[in-house]
């Protein structure tokens, strides 16, 4: 305002007028010419500029192929370098720091690892891939507090629109770390958590009902099975599979009807998918058939008519008491320590004890019949012991002693 | 382009011709500053205003193509991500050294150093003259030097090429010498803005340690210039900071322990590398003339053997490196490894004469410093929640305020590159620490050591900041005489003075003005009155003794003494109250006491 008053106060001569116009119009030719070159630089910079960025997107990209492939191809360490080099030429890249930081931790550099994720953890404490990759390497450092804090955190974390799969796995992920740890309740409980998130996909059922089966959970991994027979997307050999572990489930709970049943359906599907089992994977459940079916005709389901019921029981009587004889005579001719056995013997004394048991005697004689059925699987445990693993139907005889709860 | 002569003794100090702006400064068609003035008084407040913008967006420019040439030549000589083991690692620096050493010699005199020293010559010795060959030279050698892996920055040259386009303007438009002069520090901030991509810092470190005070002329200038060259800038680099700083908390008072740690190594450090600096520099420049050309060239090489053998990170500006360190990728020991490491090759590579600045080297070292201290911390502490880059970003601080010794710009800088506030009272509490040991170990700032080994005398920028300005009441005494008031008869006074035997008589105006009047005219006034009694405020005449205050700059009274023979001193709060008196002998007395006990 003063500067103003003091121009608008100026008295100039016409002379002075004249030199102060020809000030002006200096100075605004000199502004238009400075203005010139401005903008010349700026063009000539702007293309500078322009070829200089390309040509550092293309070393940046080739940077990180070549750590991407050196991560295909097995070599960490040369990851490492690639994509150290690749965040050279774009520092703020989320990706080329997850990349660096997984190959570290994949190069076995823990600590440089776990520094970098933490520090990519302080800036996103809600990222699923971070915590998830800070729970690994916890779990690699042994710190299981801190690798299941991580995994929570994973689980609850944020996963850029693939969150569902994702949870899905480091679920799985987990479970299989707290079974490793010994912790199968907490195990199961990711599990059945995880089993409610994906009955849509057959493979993840398969792949839970395998770990609940790892985690004690037979019952829980039956119906999983079941589910993944039932699906209708589930491939043929995930169903083969399922129905294999179905009936060993069912046959170590004693229920080798339905084991048989199961593997009866295996048969049936195999037939209806030639391709989807192995020869030797279909061997092996012909043969688990037979056993299953054999079993059946061993036990002495309380379920059959009372004279089949005691015509089995002694017929099982009789196999045991073969291998009781066998087994001594096996010993004494060799002369072995074992021959005079207290258990061995005693088997003796309590078969004598038991007389010649007949139809006739077992006939509603309850007592008798729990005696010798006993005495069968005491034979068959104790002759497993002393004379080794047995063969035939004593091996059968032996898996039904050690099955607590048969049902027809 | 010839208008420099090369001192016989010294490469760096050189002195130029009458610069155009020294001399009477004329438009095309022979105007003087006087007459300029008379025909546009306000020409140059406006052009200034201008021209600052258009500095801004030159100096942007000029220091992107800058930045640019740097990525290229490096890419190009040292390859795009140089590793360990690789011979161009020790070729390129040795190569490009010798044929720097060349260019500085013969082609380039000016461009050797850093550029900050050069600048504040240029506004306290050349009028703010810098040629464009300086200019030129600047750019070329500060960019094939860190292209090839010297252990240098690109800051100092950039602020020293915004000064140059500063300069050149200013001559080209025929602007005053006054003016000139305080373009250097415009076109400073603008290149330093532009590299630093913090305005903020830019400006405060123009204002500390090349203007080295607050100076409201060319403050809006500065700013103007710093934020045009910024937006340049950022409309090519994009307006990400330099470093991406992880998120920290704030921390807590125990961890304000290991910051204090921070404080004190990097305090310690700052000294160390200051007093490397300032042993081999003038040793390397005591040796034979000719050995000169080939010390960039050596210098090269063993830098580059540091690369060659293990820690390429130390070559160039180090500015990945830092980025790495602050994501806590380095473990302590190597952060360490890489501080000290750093200090050698960059006293190694400034000493030699190498062109290129002292920033981007005192950054990386103070982060790699305070990243060793956090990541040492997390090793051994793991319960704690430590963020190395909290650390890195502390250490920068910490060094900049050790090293460089500018305490404000150094605190602000952690700011504006963490955008956090939170990390104030680590930055304070370690910066000071750093900077207390700093002085006292080393009294004199790293850049006047410089300045006094090229042979020339710059202000201290420290004094100048610490300068305690005296102050009226440094001088003030009460008034023993009587005072009078503006209705007293001339008659009374006379005879009241001449009873006392005083020299002035101090009345009292109207509107609670003052009048000092000298014994000797008494006598005339008494003859004047009619009637006899008449007031003597209607004889005296009509000006009045000055409002002075006694917090007033002491040599606010100095203008004053030609008409009056003392000044009478007044309350701010009680309108006329007379708090004292000065007279020309207190303030000369004061001023000279000053002296002696400063002396």
């Amino acid at each position: 305002m003063a500067a103003r008053t003091a121009e608008s106060k100026l008295h100039l001569t016409p002379a002075e007028r004249i030199q102060r116009r020809r000030l002006i119009v200096q100075d605004s030719l000199s502004l238009l010419s400075l203005t010139l070159i401005t903008i010349a630089i700026g063009v000539l910079t702007y293309f500078f500029f322009h070829s200089f960025a390309e040509h550092r997107s293309v070393l940046e990209k080739r940077w990180y192929d070549r750590g991407q492939v050196a991560m295909k191809e097995g070599h960490p360490a040369e990851a490492v370098e690639d994509f150290r080099s690749a965040l050279s030429f774009s520092a703020t890249n989320t990706d080329y720091q997850m990349s660096l930081a997984e190959a570290l931790a994949a190069a076995g550099r823990t600590d440089e690892a776990d520094a970098y994720f933490a520090t990519l953890h302080d800036a996103e404490p809600g990222d699923g891939f971070l915590n998830l990759q800070l729970a690994r390497l916890a779990v690699r450092r042994g710190n299981a507090a801190q690798a299941i804090e991580y995994y929570q955190a994973a689980l609850n974390g944020s996963w850029r629109g693939q969150g569902t799969e994702r949870r899905l796995q480091i679920r799985l992920e987990l479970a299989e770390y707290l079974i490793s740890l010994a912790r199968p309740i907490e195990a199961q409980g990711q599990l059945l958590a995880a089993e409610g998130n994906s009955l849509d996909d057959p493979t993840a059922l398969f792949n839970i009902a395998n770990l609940l089966r790892q985690a004690d959970d037979p019952t829980d991994a039956l119906t999983t099975y079941q589910r993944v027979e039932r699906h209708r997307n589930a491939a043929p050999a995930q169903v083969l599979a399922s129905l294999d572990a179905e009936s060993q489930i069912l046959a170590s709970m004693g229920q080798y009807k339905r084991a048989a049943q199961a593997l009866t359906r295996y048969m049936t599907r195999l037939r209806q998918h030639p391709s989807a089992g192995t020869p030797q994977q279909n061997q092996a459940v012909e043969q688990q058939l037979e056993k299953y079916q054999r079993i059946l005709q061993l036990i002495p389901f309380d379920s059959l008519p009372p004279r089949l019921h005691d015509a089995r029981l002694l017929q099982d009587a009789d196999i045991a008491h073969q291998r009781y004889q066998t087994c001594l005579q096996s010993l004494q001719s060799s002369n072995d320590a074992n021959a005079t056995n207290p258990d061995l013997l005693a088997l003796g004394t309590q078969w004598t004890e038991l007389g010649s048991p007949n139809v006739h005697a077992l006939e509603g004689n309850a007592p008798l019949q729990t005696r010798i059925t006993t005495w069968i699987s005491q034979a068959e445990t104790v002759t497993a012991k002393v004379c080794g693993p047995p063969k035939g139907d004593d091996a059968l005889l032996l898996q039904i002693a050690q099955t607590p709860d048969k049902t027809e | 382009m010839s208008d420099l002569t090369t001192s016989p003794n010294s490469t760096s100090v050189t002195t130029p011709r009458l610069p155009l702006a020294a001399a009477p400064s004329t438009a095309s068609f022979q105007l003087t500053d006087a007459e300029i003035q008379h025909l546009a008084p306000t020409r140059g407040d406006r052009l200034f205003l201008v021209l600052s913008i258009f500095i801004g967006i030159l100096s942007g420019l000029l220091v992107v193509c800058f930045r640019m040439s740097i990525e290229w030549l490096r890419v190009l000589l040292l390859g795009s991500v140089p590793h360990p083991g690789q011979y161009r690692l020790l070729l390129a620096p040795m190569f490009i050294g010798l044929i720097l050493g060349l260019m500085v010699k013969y082609l380039f005199p000016q461009a050797r150093g850093s550029g900050i020293n050069q600048t504040k010559a240029a506004l306290y010795i050349y009028n703010g003259y810098i040629s464009v060959r300086t200019m030129i030279g600047k750019f070329i050698t500060s960019a094939l030097a860190i292209g090839s892996g010297h252990s240098l920055g690109p800051e100092d040259p950039s602020l020293q090429i915004g000064a140059g386009i500063a300069s050149l303007i200013g001559r080209r438009l025929h602007l005053s010498r006054e003016r000139l002069r305080l373009f250097a520090p415009v076109g400073a901030a603008a290149g330093l803005a532009a590299a630093f991509n913090a305005p903020i810092s830019a400006i405060l470190f123009v204002i500390e340690e090349v203007i080295g005070a607050w100076s409201a002329a060319v403050l809006g200038s500065i700013v103007l210039a710093a934020v045009s060259s910024l937006v340049v800038a950022r409309y090519f680099w994009g307006s990400q900071p330099m470093f991406t700083v992880p998120a920290f908390k704030a921390p807590d008072s125990l961890e304000l322990l290991a910051y204090a740690v921070l404080g004190i190594v990097g305090g310690f450090a700052a000294v160390l590398f200051s007093r490397l600096l300032a042993t081999l520099r003038p040793w390397l420049r005591s040796l034979p003339s000719w050995t000169q050309v080939l010390q960039p060239g050596a210098a090269g090489l063993l830098v580059g053997a540091v690369g060659f053998f293990g820690f390429p990170q130390v070559m160039g500006s180090g500015y990945n490196t830092i980025d790495h360190a602050m994501h806590g990728e380095y473990l302590w020991h190597v952060l360490l490894a890489l501080a000290i490491l750093k200090i050698l090759a960059t006293t190694l590579s400034f000493s030699s004469g190498t062109p290129g600045g002292m920033f981007a080297p005192t950054l990386f070292i103070g982060a790699m410093l305070g990243a060793s201290v956090g990541s040492f911390e997390k090793h051994f502490f793991p319960h704690l929640p430590v963020s190395v880059g909290a650390y890195a970003l502390v250490g920068m601080g910490v060094l900049f305020a050790g090293f460089l010794r500018v305490p404000l710009t150094s605190v602000f800088m952690v700011f504006e590159l963490s955008g956090n506030y939170t990390i104030v009272l680590p930055v304070i509490l370690a910066n000071t620490l750093a900077y207390l040991i700093a002085r006292s170990l080393q009294p004199v700032p790293i850049f006047e050591t410089f300045t006094l080994q090229d042979g020339l005398n710059l202000p201290s920028m420290e004094e100048v900041r610490e300068e305690t300005a005296l102050r009226i009441e440094d001088a003030l005494h009460p008034f023993d005489g009587q005072v009078f008031v503006g209705s007293d008869p001339a008659a009374v006074i006379a005879a009241k003075v001449q009873e006392e035997k005083e020299d002035v008589a101090l009345i009292r105006c109207a509107r609670n003005r003052w009048y000092v009047l000298p014994a000797a005219d008494l006598p005339k006034l008494v003859q004047a009155s009619m009637p006899v009694d008449q007031p003597i405020e209607e004889l005296l005449p009509d000006d009045r003794a000055p409002f002075l205050y006694p917090d007033l700059p002491l040599n606010e009274t100095l203008a004053h003494f030609n008409r009056w023979p003392i000044l009478p001193i007044v309350n701010r709060a009680v309108s006329g109250l007379l708090e004292g008196v000065v007279s020309q002998a207190d303030v000369l007395k004061c001023y000279q006491d000053h002296v002696h006990v400063q002396g």
